[in-house]
């Protein structure tokens, strides 16, 4: 094959990872509003 | 007057002590789904690359959040870990309550969570949320005492759904008629 | 006097005559304001810093410093150090304690015989140098007037 084709192979890989490393990033940075709070009623659910 | 915020108005603003350096940037608010007040913050590092910080921020020990930053004393403020954000023993796992269906315990689905209402003092609460409907209209909806949180879907009594407001401007007015409304009928919900 | 006039302004050792080199910046310290050091460019590479009290007098034209020996090279100075650049205003955001912005420090007004901070001037307003708390590496930290 022609040599550039595997430059262009190299570039394409290397653009997925950057894209597939600034998402991971996102995803754990990104914040949320987590609720906390008692869990059921003790004595109140059939379960346990 | 009450000062109201977005939640997403306080995620991602940056840490700041009062000797002027950025410790980090607020990743997610906790809080107490019994009374809606805001327990703590954790935190995220600041540079491009950096992670979670795994040190809880308690709200007991923010010295003032703006609309710039959360000023803090200094940096031994922060917790040493992040156990504060954990649920505690006896307590339901937390969850993240954006995306998830805002229901009425009448079992009318009125939409999808895509942001909280703080109300700002000295102990804020969570207030009420902004939800995206199914005619994808985003509206401000008050809550008024405990409400119920699962993974799938957070429930409000039926009055809720009476008392919407455009923006929070509006949203003030809109949370004293849900409360007068369940003082009226308490038994109700 | 203002900062922005007193930037490129020659140092000058006083047992040689000699300029060490120019005024380029300076590092503030709260409680009470004060200028900690100044930030000199030098001939040659890096930057020096010459601490507040190592000044003998600031004068309009030149800033006398006893001997040269009492500049230090900044790498030497560790950021907890007053004279560290991370205690530079310049170009920073001006936050009150209760997290509001008020704009980014363009200058600062101190007085040339004791290094005390009068103002703080900022893209917005003046604050006065007493209003200070703290000056690190991401803003300058003011207390919120009432």
């Amino acid at each position: 094959m022609e040599w550039w084709i595997w430059l262009v192979i190299a570039l394409a890989a290397a653009a997925a990872l950057a894209v597939c490393l600034l998402s991971v990033q996102a995803r754990r940075r990104s914040g949320g509003v987590i609720a906390q709070g008692p869990g059921p009623r003790a004595g109140g659910g059939r379960h346990s | 007057m009450t000062v109201y915020m977005r939640a997403s108005e306080i995620i991602k603003k940056p840490v700041v002590t009062l000797a002027g350096e950025a410790i980090g940037q607020v990743k997610d608010l906790v809080f107490d789904s019994s009374t809606g007040s805001i327990r703590c913050f954790t935190l995220a590092g600041r540079g491009l690359l950096a992670g979670p910080l795994h040190r809880a921020l308690l709200w007991d020990n923010v010295h003032g959040l703006g609309p710039d930053a959360v000023m803090v004393r200094a940096d031994s403020a922060l917790e040493e870990d992040d156990t504060a954000a954990r649920p505690g023993d006896g307590d339901r796992t937390g969850g993240d309550v954006l995306g998830v269906a805002l229901t009425t315990c009448g079992g009318r689905r009125l939409g999808d969570i895509t942001d909280a209402v703080v109300a700002m003092g000295r102990a804020p609460v969570v207030a009420g949320y902004e939800i995206s409907t199914a005619e994808q209209r985003r509206v401000l909806l008050p809550v008024a005492g405990p409400v119920t949180v699962s993974d799938e879907r957070v429930l409000v009594p039926d009055e809720t759904a009476r008392y919407e407001a455009a923006d929070l401007g509006t949203f003030e007015e809109a949370a004293e008629n849900l409360r007068g409304s369940l003082r009226r009928a308490p038994k109700e919900g | 006097m203002l900062f922005s006039s007193a930037q490129g302004t020659a140092v000058m050792d006083l047992t040689t005559a000699e300029t060490i080199g120019t005024v380029s910046a300076c590092t503030v310290t709260p409680t009470p304001a004060r200028v900690a050091g100044l930030r000199l460019r030098t001939r040659g590479r890096g930057h020096h810093t010459l601490d507040w009290k190592d000044v003998r007098s600031f004068g309009p034209d030149a800033v006398a410093v006893e001997e040269a020996g009492r500049i230090r090279d900044e790498k030497d100075i560790g950021p907890g150090d007053p004279a560290h650049a991370a205690h530079d205003p310049l170009g920073k955001p001006v936050l009150t304690e209760t997290g509001l912005c008020k704009g980014t420090v363009v200058d600062v007004e101190f007085d040339a015989r004791s290094g005390r901070v009068v103002h703080l001037l900022t893209t917005e307003q003046r604050i006065p140098g007493g209003e200070l708390l703290g000056v690190g590496g991401y803003a300058v930290v003011v207390t919120a007037r009432p």
